[in-house]
């Protein structure tokens, strides 16, 4: 090895002060979001062409006897705002993630220090502050028309910042594997329909069969509605909030430790 | 990019950077890395030369940890790439051949964001200086040429002041005026004692930056040594071209000391004569002395790494008998 020049030890210049990964990779985040309009669009499409579509609606069929409680507005916030977060977690989260591993970039961290569930929970920021916006307009209507009280107003908060984050974990959760982000985007069409069509507000659960009712009942997104239309509507959910609630922490934990697991970088990792 | 001997995993003992042992890659039923084995030492600039599709890629991924080996043992500076990810990634940088940045973030967001990865980074403006950024910092990631994307890509993996750097095809896509700024940087590279592993199929770059190469043909390494090395043992011969006046009598020629083999064939005014040799400078100036041939139109050929090369990929890894010199990659 004659050509070799020994390794020599360069003085070492003083570097920056080392900033969070988190808070950076957050920053980032929030910044890839913003400055790409079309996603940020999307997301806020699905919130507010459906809050359009059933206030359209509340005021085509004020009154009739064919609405429960004759307030269709009301019957279906909860399912509003359930739409308008997962189109957060799947538009928003999914599908750019498993885009950035398609173009190699996923590829590109994984040769850091960086942790993969630091970088999950990094992109969380951005994304919660437009939930949280979705939050307020929501609170805004129930409170402006009546539907909640100080106590409701405070257990429906409760609830929605659950089910935001557990909305967020599933998306991760989804992000976790997925090489192709027309894939991914596929589930952006998928998903808010078979939710819709399992709230009970589109069809009501007594028109689903008896064996089917505990079948709905199981899955995630139903607790969320459940949860919320319990104060937004006045539902009488199938078990108290509270266990609600606990079923939708554990849901966030499953998911989030499942996607931490199972995260890879690369498709041809392995 | 210094060594720091207390880092975790680096026992100063050592002063080998890379050690594969026997290492095989499979997908599926089909082996694209057969038993490669290297031996790279600190401060050397490595370089893994082989036609498209030779296995360089999936050779470096084995190496960066990016994908796990069939068989073999990888070990890169003490650390398993795999097992050994947290102090492997804090220690070598890697800058994959195909990857892409976060569009809508800059230059210099760029850098900061991978900045904060790294326990020590290096100070970013020297770096912009270094990968010769400086003025493109506020440019967002997706206006940028795939030149000054390639020195971003650079910068990002020298942000972390790694100990190893490894680098797939780093000038793919470089005007010549960019791939020797590349080059300057991986000089100061070495200079600075960090490793730096790259794969290329430009033999020029291979000759003008690498201590040592190693060339791949279908999943083998057939030859290794110094560019230099390798040339003069495997290569061999030059070539002296000329032409004389058509009836010149080539005897003194084929006679002459050197000339290891003579070929001749006509051309406009005369015979182009062709003489294969291992010293092409005495050879000149003999043919230029000697009275009554009065050659013209002299041309010298010398043996150059992409002869080897070609003949080597030409011929697969069923050609010569693999050349390992001095301190070879076995």
């Amino acid at each position: 090895m004659s050509a070799v020049t020994p390794p020599t030890v360069r003085p070492r210049a003083a570097g920056p002060a080392r900033r969070s990964p988190f808070v950076e990779v957050s920053r980032a985040s929030a910044l890839e979001l913003l400055r790409n309009g079309k996603i940020v669009a999307s997301m806020m499409f699905m919130f507010g062409f459906f809050l359009l579509l059933i206030v359209w609606l509340n005021a085509v069929l004020a009154g009739s006897s064919d609405v429960p409680g004759g307030d269709y507005l009301r019957l279906n916030l909860a399912t509003c705002i359930v739409v308008g977060y997962l189109a957060i977690a799947i538009t928003g989260t999914t599908v750019p993630l498993v885009a950035l591993r398609e173009r190699g970039t996923l590829r590109l961290l994984g040769t850091t220090p960086l942790k993969r569930l630091t970088f999950l929970l990094a992109q969380t920021p951005a994304r919660f502050a437009l939930g949280a916006a979705e939050a307020v307009v929501i609170l805004a209507i129930a409170i402006a028309r009546g539907y909640l009280d100080p106590l409701q107003t405070l257990r429906l908060s409760v609830t929605l910042l659950l089910g935001l984050v557990m909305l967020f974990s599933f998306g991760y959760l989804l992000a976790s594997r997925l090489r192709n982000a027309e894939v991914a985007n596929q589930f952006t069409g998928l998903i808010p329909i078979v939710v819709l069509l399992t709230s009970g507000t589109v069809f009501p659960p007594s028109l689903f069969p008896d064996w089917l009712v505990p079948v709905l009942n199981a899955i995630p997104t139903a607790w969320f509605i459940q949860a919320a239309g319990a104060d937004l509507s006045g539902y009488t959910p199938f078990t108290s909030v509270y266990v609600l609630w606990a079923l939708m922490a554990a849901a966030t934990v499953v998911a989030t430790l499942l996607a931490a697991r199972l995260f890879r970088w690369d498709i041809r990792e392995g | 990019m210094g060594i720091d001997d207390d880092r975790a995993g680096h026992d100063p003992r050592h002063d080998t950077a890379i050690d594969v042992r026997a290492l095989t890659k499979s997908f599926g039923d089909a082996e694209v890395v057969r038993g490669v084995d290297l031996s790279i030492a600190r401060g050397e600039v490595f370089g893994i030369l082989g036609p498209n599709g030779a296995g360089k890629t999936t050779t470096i991924d084995c190496l960066a940890g990016l994908s796990a080996a069939t068989s073999g043992s990888v070990r890169v500076l003490g650390l398993d790439p795999v097992a050994d990810r947290a102090a492997f990634t804090a220690r070598v940088a890697v800058q994959p051949q195909a990857a892409s940045l976060f569009d809508h973030l800059t230059v210099a967001e760029t850098l900061r964001l991978f900045a904060s990865f790294h326990a020590q980074p290096a100070p970013l403006k020297p770096l912009l200086a270094e990968v010769g950024l400086t003025a493109d910092q506020g440019i967002r990631a997706k206006h940028l040429s795939g030149g000054l994307t390639r020195r971003l890509l650079l910068a990002v993996a020298l942000i972390g002041d790694p100990e190893l750097v490894i680098l797939d095809e780093p000038a793919a896509g470089l005007d010549p005026s960019a791939r020797l700024h590349l080059w300057s940087t991986i000089r100061a590279l070495r200079d600075r004692g960090v490793t730096v592993l790259l794969t290329t199929h430009d033999m020029e770059e291979a000759t003008a930056l690498c201590d040592r190469v190693a060339i791949l043909v279908r999943g083998e390494i057939v030859a290794s040594g110094s560019p230099a090395e390798l040339v003069r043992q495997s290569a061999g011969e030059s070539a002296v071209r000329f032409v004389v006046s058509a009836g010149t009598d080539l005897g003194p020629v084929e006679r002459m000391e050197g000339a290891n083999a003579v070929s001749t064939e006509n051309v406009a005014g005369g015979i182009r004569v062709v003489v294969k040799t291992d010293d092409p400078d005495s050879l000149l100036r003999a043919i230029t002395f000697t009275p009554g041939l009065q050659a013209r139109e002299f041309a010298v050929h010398r043996s150059s790494l992409q002869d080897l090369f070609v003949e080597l990929a030409e011929n697969g890894a069923s050609g010569p008998a693999p050349t390992h010199t001095e301190g070879s990659a076995e």
